[in-house]
Protein backbone atom coordinates (compact mmCIF):
# COMPACT_ATOMS: atom_id res chain seq x y z
CA UNK A 1 0.00 0.00 0.00
CA UNK A 2 1.26 3.47 -0.77
CA UNK A 3 1.01 5.99 1.57
CA UNK A 4 2.10 9.52 2.06
CA UNK A 5 5.06 11.06 4.12
CA UNK A 6 4.95 11.41 7.75
CA UNK A 7 6.23 14.69 9.22
CA UNK A 8 5.35 14.49 12.89
CA UNK A 9 4.06 12.26 14.88
CA UNK A 10 0.86 14.36 16.06
CA UNK A 11 -1.33 13.32 13.62
CA UNK A 12 -5.38 14.05 12.61
CA UNK A 13 -8.21 11.89 14.28
CA UNK A 14 -8.98 10.63 11.15
CA UNK A 15 -6.63 10.85 8.32
CA UNK A 16 -2.89 10.16 7.54
CA UNK A 17 -0.26 12.14 9.41
CA UNK A 18 0.61 14.83 7.18
CA UNK A 19 2.14 18.67 7.36
CA UNK A 20 -1.28 19.75 8.12
CA UNK A 21 -1.12 22.33 10.25
CA UNK A 22 -3.90 21.75 11.60
CA UNK A 23 -4.53 17.99 11.56
CA UNK A 24 -8.04 17.96 12.53
CA UNK A 25 -9.02 19.13 9.25
CA UNK A 26 -9.19 17.12 6.33
CA UNK A 27 -6.91 17.57 3.29
CA UNK A 28 -7.55 16.22 -0.33
CA UNK A 29 -4.06 16.30 -1.06
CA UNK A 30 -3.01 14.10 1.44
CA UNK A 31 -4.32 11.23 0.35
CA UNK A 32 -2.68 9.23 -2.94
CA UNK A 33 -4.54 9.31 -6.30
CA UNK A 34 -5.02 5.79 -5.90
CA UNK A 35 -7.23 6.49 -2.84
CA UNK A 36 -9.62 9.33 -4.05
CA UNK A 37 -12.48 7.50 -5.58
CA UNK A 38 -14.37 6.83 -2.71
CA UNK A 39 -14.15 9.75 -0.12
CA UNK A 40 -16.44 8.06 2.67
CA UNK A 41 -14.85 4.70 2.20
CA UNK A 42 -11.31 6.46 2.08
CA UNK A 43 -12.27 7.73 5.78
CA UNK A 44 -13.40 4.83 6.68
CA UNK A 45 -10.25 3.01 5.67
CA UNK A 46 -8.13 5.53 7.65
CA UNK A 47 -9.83 5.41 10.92
CA UNK A 48 -8.70 2.27 11.47
CA UNK A 49 -5.43 1.68 9.62
CA UNK A 50 -3.85 4.96 10.72
CA UNK A 51 -1.39 2.75 13.01
CA UNK A 52 -0.31 0.38 10.64
CA UNK A 53 1.49 2.72 8.10
CA UNK A 54 5.40 1.96 7.69
CA UNK A 55 7.35 4.92 8.27
CA UNK A 56 7.92 5.64 4.93
CA UNK A 57 9.95 9.27 4.91
CA UNK A 58 13.24 10.49 6.08
CA UNK A 59 12.08 12.48 8.93
CA UNK A 60 9.72 10.04 10.26
CA UNK A 61 9.92 10.23 14.30
CA UNK A 62 11.82 7.59 16.65
CA UNK A 63 9.81 5.32 18.12
CA UNK A 64 8.95 6.79 21.83
CA UNK A 65 8.66 4.23 24.66
CA UNK A 66 6.63 6.31 26.88
CA UNK A 67 8.86 7.77 29.29
CA UNK A 68 9.70 11.63 28.92
CA UNK A 69 12.69 12.32 26.96
CA UNK A 70 13.45 15.40 28.45
CA UNK A 71 13.68 13.98 31.76
CA UNK A 72 15.62 11.48 30.66
CA UNK A 73 18.49 12.33 32.72
CA UNK A 74 16.25 12.70 35.64
CA UNK A 75 15.25 9.51 37.14
CA UNK A 76 13.38 10.49 40.20
CA UNK A 77 10.39 12.37 38.39
CA UNK A 78 8.21 8.98 37.94
CA UNK A 79 8.81 6.90 40.79
CA UNK A 80 5.22 6.56 41.63
CA UNK A 81 4.90 4.40 38.17
CA UNK A 82 7.90 2.14 39.24
CA UNK A 83 10.52 1.61 36.90
CA UNK A 84 9.99 0.28 33.52
CA UNK A 85 9.89 -3.59 33.90
CA UNK A 86 9.46 -4.06 30.26
CA UNK A 87 12.80 -5.09 28.50
CA UNK A 88 13.67 -7.36 31.43
CA UNK A 89 10.13 -8.94 30.76
CA UNK A 90 10.80 -9.18 27.14
CA UNK A 91 13.51 -11.77 28.23
CA UNK A 92 12.38 -13.55 30.49
CA UNK A 93 9.14 -14.60 27.95
CA UNK A 94 11.69 -14.91 25.27
CA UNK A 95 13.54 -18.18 26.83
CA UNK A 96 13.57 -20.59 24.36
CA UNK A 97 11.99 -23.19 27.06
CA UNK A 98 9.26 -25.10 25.35
CA UNK A 99 6.99 -23.61 27.89
CA UNK A 100 3.67 -22.59 26.38
CA UNK A 101 2.68 -19.23 26.66
CA UNK A 102 -0.29 -19.98 29.13
CA UNK A 103 2.28 -21.42 32.03
CA UNK A 104 5.72 -19.82 31.34
CA UNK A 105 5.27 -17.53 34.52
CA UNK A 106 5.90 -21.30 36.23
CA UNK A 107 4.07 -21.77 39.54
CA UNK A 108 1.65 -18.93 39.61
CA UNK A 109 0.52 -19.87 36.15
CA UNK A 110 0.43 -23.67 37.17
CA UNK A 111 -2.01 -22.67 39.73
CA UNK A 112 -4.21 -20.94 38.01
CA UNK A 113 -4.45 -22.80 35.17
CA UNK A 114 -5.52 -25.73 37.70
CA UNK A 115 -7.99 -24.16 39.41
CA UNK A 116 -9.74 -22.20 36.21
CA UNK A 117 -9.66 -25.84 34.63
CA UNK A 118 -11.13 -28.08 38.03
CA UNK A 119 -14.41 -25.59 38.47
CA UNK A 120 -14.90 -25.17 34.33
CA UNK A 121 -14.36 -29.43 34.26
CA UNK A 122 -15.92 -29.93 37.63
CA UNK A 123 -19.14 -27.16 36.96
CA UNK A 124 -19.70 -28.80 34.05
CA UNK A 125 -19.98 -32.32 35.28
CA UNK A 126 -22.25 -31.06 38.19
CA UNK A 127 -24.08 -29.35 35.46
CA UNK A 128 -24.76 -32.66 33.34
CA UNK A 129 -25.55 -34.14 36.81
CA UNK A 130 -28.54 -31.04 37.66
CA UNK A 131 -29.84 -31.05 33.91
CA UNK A 132 -30.15 -34.99 33.78
CA UNK A 133 -31.94 -34.65 37.64
CA UNK A 134 -33.89 -31.95 36.30
CA UNK A 135 -34.83 -33.43 33.37
CA UNK A 136 -36.56 -36.22 35.53
CA UNK A 137 -40.35 -35.79 36.17
CA UNK A 138 -41.48 -35.49 39.39
CA UNK A 139 -43.96 -38.11 40.45
CA UNK A 140 -47.05 -36.34 42.22
CA UNK B 1 16.42 -23.72 15.28
CA UNK B 2 14.05 -23.50 12.78
CA UNK B 3 12.30 -19.76 11.88
CA UNK B 4 8.94 -19.06 10.35
CA UNK B 5 9.32 -17.12 6.90
CA UNK B 6 5.94 -15.79 6.93
CA UNK B 7 4.70 -12.59 9.29
CA UNK B 8 1.41 -14.41 10.98
CA UNK B 9 1.30 -15.60 14.53
CA UNK B 10 1.22 -19.37 15.01
CA UNK B 11 -0.50 -19.60 18.66
CA UNK B 12 1.02 -21.96 21.18
CA UNK B 13 -1.77 -24.04 22.46
CA UNK B 14 -3.63 -23.02 24.65
CA UNK B 15 -6.66 -24.61 27.24
CA UNK B 16 -9.05 -20.71 27.52
CA UNK B 17 -11.20 -21.36 24.42
CA UNK B 18 -12.29 -24.69 26.29
CA UNK B 19 -12.59 -23.06 29.71
CA UNK B 20 -14.31 -20.13 28.23
CA UNK B 21 -16.64 -22.49 26.00
CA UNK B 22 -17.45 -24.17 29.23
CA UNK B 23 -18.24 -21.27 31.24
CA UNK B 24 -20.88 -20.52 28.48
CA UNK B 25 -22.14 -23.26 29.21
CA UNK B 26 -22.25 -22.97 32.53
CA UNK B 27 -23.57 -19.64 32.39
CA UNK B 28 -26.54 -20.34 30.67
CA UNK B 29 -27.69 -24.11 32.39
CA UNK B 30 -26.59 -21.41 35.35
CA UNK B 31 -29.33 -19.29 34.15
CA UNK B 32 -32.38 -22.08 33.65
CA UNK B 33 -31.28 -23.33 37.66
CA UNK B 34 -31.83 -19.90 38.73
CA UNK B 35 -35.21 -19.21 36.93
CA UNK B 36 -36.05 -22.73 37.26
CA UNK B 37 -35.04 -23.97 40.52
CA UNK B 38 -34.05 -21.17 42.66
CA UNK B 39 -29.99 -21.87 42.38
CA UNK B 40 -27.17 -19.52 41.62
CA UNK B 41 -24.81 -21.78 42.37
CA UNK B 42 -24.12 -22.71 39.00
CA UNK B 43 -24.66 -19.16 37.78
CA UNK B 44 -22.43 -17.62 40.21
CA UNK B 45 -19.42 -20.63 39.10
CA UNK B 46 -19.72 -19.56 35.15
CA UNK B 47 -19.28 -16.22 36.45
CA UNK B 48 -16.43 -17.34 38.13
CA UNK B 49 -14.97 -19.34 35.27
CA UNK B 50 -16.01 -16.69 32.56
CA UNK B 51 -13.86 -14.09 34.32
CA UNK B 52 -10.98 -16.41 34.90
CA UNK B 53 -10.61 -17.33 31.62
CA UNK B 54 -10.69 -13.59 30.55
CA UNK B 55 -8.45 -12.50 32.45
CA UNK B 56 -5.54 -15.50 31.38
CA UNK B 57 -6.93 -15.54 27.66
CA UNK B 58 -5.96 -11.15 27.72
CA UNK B 59 -2.94 -11.68 29.66
CA UNK B 60 -1.74 -13.90 27.36
CA UNK B 61 -2.00 -11.98 24.80
CA UNK B 62 -0.27 -9.25 26.24
CA UNK B 63 2.89 -11.48 27.00
CA UNK B 64 2.71 -12.84 23.47
CA UNK B 65 2.41 -9.15 22.22
CA UNK B 66 4.49 -6.71 24.27
CA UNK B 67 7.08 -8.83 25.70
CA UNK B 68 7.78 -11.94 22.83
CA UNK B 69 6.78 -9.22 19.89
CA UNK B 70 4.92 -11.63 17.95
CA UNK B 71 2.22 -8.44 17.02
CA UNK B 72 3.77 -7.84 13.47
CA UNK B 73 1.82 -5.06 11.32
CA UNK B 74 -0.02 -8.42 9.66
CA UNK B 75 -1.06 -9.99 12.62
CA UNK B 76 -2.13 -6.28 14.33
CA UNK B 77 -4.33 -6.09 10.41
CA UNK B 78 -6.03 -9.06 11.81
CA UNK B 79 -6.27 -8.10 14.88
CA UNK B 80 -7.99 -4.29 13.67
CA UNK B 81 -10.39 -6.18 11.33
CA UNK B 82 -11.46 -8.16 13.85
CA UNK B 83 -12.25 -5.39 16.66
CA UNK B 84 -14.06 -3.69 13.88
CA UNK B 85 -16.56 -7.08 13.23
CA UNK B 86 -17.32 -6.90 16.73
CA UNK B 87 -18.22 -3.16 17.28
CA UNK B 88 -20.21 -4.08 13.84
CA UNK B 89 -21.65 -6.72 15.51
CA UNK B 90 -22.64 -5.08 18.68
CA UNK B 91 -23.91 -2.47 15.90
CA UNK B 92 -26.43 -4.96 14.77
CA UNK B 93 -27.49 -6.20 19.05
CA UNK B 94 -28.34 -2.79 19.19
CA UNK B 95 -30.29 -2.15 16.00
CA UNK B 96 -32.64 -4.74 17.30
CA UNK B 97 -33.96 -3.17 20.25
CA UNK B 98 -33.85 0.16 18.64
CA UNK B 99 -35.92 -2.04 16.05
CA UNK B 100 -38.62 -2.66 19.04
CA UNK B 101 -39.01 0.67 20.42
CA UNK B 102 -39.65 2.14 16.89
CA UNK B 103 -41.87 -0.87 16.09
CA UNK B 104 -44.02 0.15 19.19
CA UNK B 105 -43.97 4.03 19.28
CA UNK B 106 -44.20 4.64 15.56
CA UNK B 107 -47.60 2.73 15.78
CA UNK B 108 -48.90 2.90 19.50
CA UNK B 109 -51.36 0.14 19.90
CA UNK B 110 -55.15 0.87 21.57
CA UNK B 111 -54.26 -0.58 24.41
CA UNK B 112 -51.36 2.22 24.96
CA UNK B 113 -54.09 4.81 24.82
CA UNK B 114 -53.20 5.42 21.19
CA UNK B 115 -50.37 7.35 22.13
CA UNK B 116 -46.38 7.47 22.67
CA UNK B 117 -45.45 8.04 25.69
CA UNK B 118 -48.86 5.74 26.22
CA UNK B 119 -51.44 7.08 28.56
CA UNK B 120 -50.52 6.88 32.46
CA UNK B 121 -46.81 6.88 32.07
CA UNK B 122 -44.36 9.79 32.81
CA UNK B 123 -41.26 10.34 31.04
CA UNK B 124 -38.15 11.86 32.05
CA UNK B 125 -37.38 15.14 31.03
CA UNK B 126 -34.47 15.19 28.50
CA UNK B 127 -33.58 18.52 29.52
CA UNK B 128 -32.34 17.18 32.97
CA UNK B 129 -30.00 14.39 33.63
CA UNK B 130 -30.37 12.54 30.43
CA UNK B 131 -28.50 15.72 29.27
CA UNK B 132 -25.93 16.30 31.64
CA UNK B 133 -25.05 12.50 30.83
CA UNK B 134 -24.78 13.21 27.16
CA UNK B 135 -22.68 16.15 27.88
CA UNK B 136 -20.41 13.69 30.21
CA UNK B 137 -19.98 11.14 27.44
CA UNK B 138 -19.34 13.43 24.63
CA UNK B 139 -16.22 14.85 27.17
CA UNK B 140 -14.97 11.89 27.53
CA UNK B 141 -14.86 11.11 24.06
CA UNK B 142 -12.59 14.42 23.79
CA UNK B 143 -10.73 13.39 26.48
CA UNK B 144 -9.92 10.30 25.21
CA UNK B 145 -8.91 11.75 21.83
CA UNK B 146 -6.23 13.98 23.92
CA UNK B 147 -5.01 10.51 25.34
CA UNK B 148 -4.31 9.08 22.30
CA UNK B 149 -2.63 12.30 21.14
CA UNK B 150 -0.45 12.34 23.93
CA UNK B 151 0.18 8.70 23.13
CA UNK B 152 1.55 9.49 19.59
CA UNK B 153 3.80 12.26 20.84
CA UNK B 154 5.16 9.97 23.72
CA UNK B 155 3.86 12.20 26.42
CA UNK B 156 3.73 9.92 29.03
CA UNK B 157 2.05 12.19 31.79
CA UNK B 158 -0.77 13.48 29.48
CA UNK B 159 -1.67 9.74 28.62
CA UNK B 160 -2.23 8.84 32.34
CA UNK B 161 -3.95 12.31 33.17
CA UNK B 162 -6.55 12.10 29.97
CA UNK B 163 -7.02 8.26 30.49
CA UNK B 164 -7.70 9.28 34.19
CA UNK B 165 -10.18 11.76 33.34
CA UNK B 166 -12.05 9.42 30.66
CA UNK B 167 -12.45 6.82 32.98
CA UNK B 168 -13.88 8.92 35.84
CA UNK B 169 -15.99 10.54 33.48
CA UNK B 170 -17.22 6.88 32.50
CA UNK B 171 -17.85 6.19 35.97
CA UNK B 172 -19.89 9.73 36.72
CA UNK B 173 -21.73 8.63 33.75
CA UNK B 174 -22.76 4.81 35.14
CA UNK B 175 -23.59 6.77 38.75
CA UNK B 176 -25.77 9.41 37.38
CA UNK B 177 -27.94 6.41 35.47
CA UNK B 178 -27.98 4.27 38.40
CA UNK B 179 -29.34 7.28 39.98
CA UNK B 180 -32.15 7.73 37.24
CA UNK B 181 -32.56 4.13 37.43
CA UNK B 182 -33.62 4.41 41.56
CA UNK B 183 -35.58 7.85 40.67
CA UNK B 184 -38.05 6.76 37.42
CA UNK B 185 -41.49 7.00 38.21
CA UNK B 186 -41.92 3.88 35.66
CA UNK B 187 -40.23 0.24 35.95
CA UNK B 188 -39.21 -2.33 33.10
CA UNK B 189 -42.95 -3.93 34.14
CA UNK B 190 -44.82 -0.81 33.00
CA UNK B 191 -45.73 -2.30 29.84
CA UNK B 192 -43.56 -2.19 26.10
CA UNK B 193 -42.31 1.75 26.69
CA UNK B 194 -40.80 0.31 30.38
CA UNK B 195 -39.73 -2.92 28.37
CA UNK B 196 -37.60 -0.68 25.84
CA UNK B 197 -36.31 1.61 27.98
CA UNK B 198 -34.82 -0.21 30.39
CA UNK B 199 -33.51 -3.11 28.22
CA UNK B 200 -32.01 -0.58 25.69
CA UNK B 201 -30.44 1.36 28.15
CA UNK B 202 -29.91 -1.32 30.69
CA UNK B 203 -27.46 -3.32 28.02
CA UNK B 204 -25.77 0.34 26.94
CA UNK B 205 -25.01 0.95 30.34
CA UNK B 206 -23.70 -2.72 30.92
CA UNK B 207 -21.30 -1.83 27.59
CA UNK B 208 -20.30 1.43 29.52
CA UNK B 209 -19.19 -0.30 31.93
CA UNK B 210 -17.59 -3.09 30.37
CA UNK B 211 -15.66 0.37 28.07
CA UNK B 212 -14.22 1.56 31.39
CA UNK B 213 -12.70 -1.61 32.32
CA UNK B 214 -11.26 -2.03 28.83
CA UNK B 215 -10.00 1.86 29.97
CA UNK B 216 -8.38 0.80 33.17
CA UNK B 217 -6.80 -2.27 31.90
CA UNK B 218 -5.24 0.28 29.87
CA UNK B 219 -4.50 2.74 32.27
CA UNK B 220 -2.65 0.16 34.11
CA UNK B 221 -0.71 -0.96 30.87
CA UNK B 222 0.50 2.50 30.11
CA UNK B 223 1.64 2.83 33.66
CA UNK B 224 3.53 -0.03 33.13
CA UNK B 225 5.23 0.92 30.23
CA UNK B 226 3.42 -1.70 27.56
CA UNK B 227 2.55 1.04 24.80
CA UNK B 228 5.20 2.79 22.57
CA UNK B 229 3.83 6.51 20.53
CA UNK B 230 3.70 4.04 17.48
CA UNK B 231 2.35 0.55 18.93
CA UNK B 232 -0.59 0.92 20.90
CA UNK B 233 -3.66 -1.22 19.33
CA UNK B 234 -5.05 -2.18 22.76
CA UNK B 235 -5.87 1.39 23.49
CA UNK B 236 -6.90 2.20 20.09
CA UNK B 237 -9.12 -1.03 20.39
CA UNK B 238 -10.42 0.53 23.34
CA UNK B 239 -10.35 4.35 22.42
CA UNK B 240 -12.88 2.73 19.18
CA UNK B 241 -15.03 0.73 21.81
CA UNK B 242 -15.37 4.04 23.95
CA UNK B 243 -16.70 6.26 21.01
CA UNK B 244 -18.97 3.75 20.26
CA UNK B 245 -20.67 3.14 23.33
CA UNK B 246 -21.03 7.59 22.91
CA UNK B 247 -22.45 6.90 19.78
CA UNK B 248 -25.44 4.51 21.19
CA UNK B 249 -26.46 6.68 23.85
CA UNK B 250 -26.81 9.69 21.30
CA UNK B 251 -29.05 7.42 19.36
CA UNK B 252 -31.15 6.48 22.50
CA UNK B 253 -31.03 10.08 23.63
CA UNK B 254 -32.26 11.23 20.46
CA UNK B 255 -34.98 8.11 20.26
CA UNK B 256 -35.48 7.34 23.43
CA UNK B 257 -35.21 10.84 25.90
CA UNK B 258 -35.79 13.08 23.36
CA UNK B 259 -38.47 12.00 20.30
CA UNK B 260 -40.24 9.26 22.58
CA UNK B 261 -40.90 11.93 25.17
Amino acid sequence: MAHGPRRSAACGILLDRGTNPCPLHRQADSQPLRHQGSPCFTIFLNIFTVGLRPVVSTEAPPIIFATPTKLSSNSTAYDYAGKNKVPELQKFFQKSDGVPIHLKRGLPDQMLYRTTMALTVGGTIYCLIALYMASQPRNK
Amino acid sequence: MTHQTHSYHMVNPSPWPLTGALSAFLMTSGLIMWFHFNSMILLTLSFLTNTLTMYQWWRDIIRESTFQGHHTPTVQKGLRYGMVLFILSEVLFFTGFFWAFYHSSLAPTPELGGSWPPTGIHPLNPLELPLLNTSVLLASGVSITWAHHSLMEGDRKHVLQALLITIMLGFYFTLLQVSEYYEAPFTISDGIYGSTFFVTTGFHGLHVIIGSTFLIICFMRQMMFHFTSGHHFGFEAAAWYWHFVDVVWLFLYVSIYWWGS
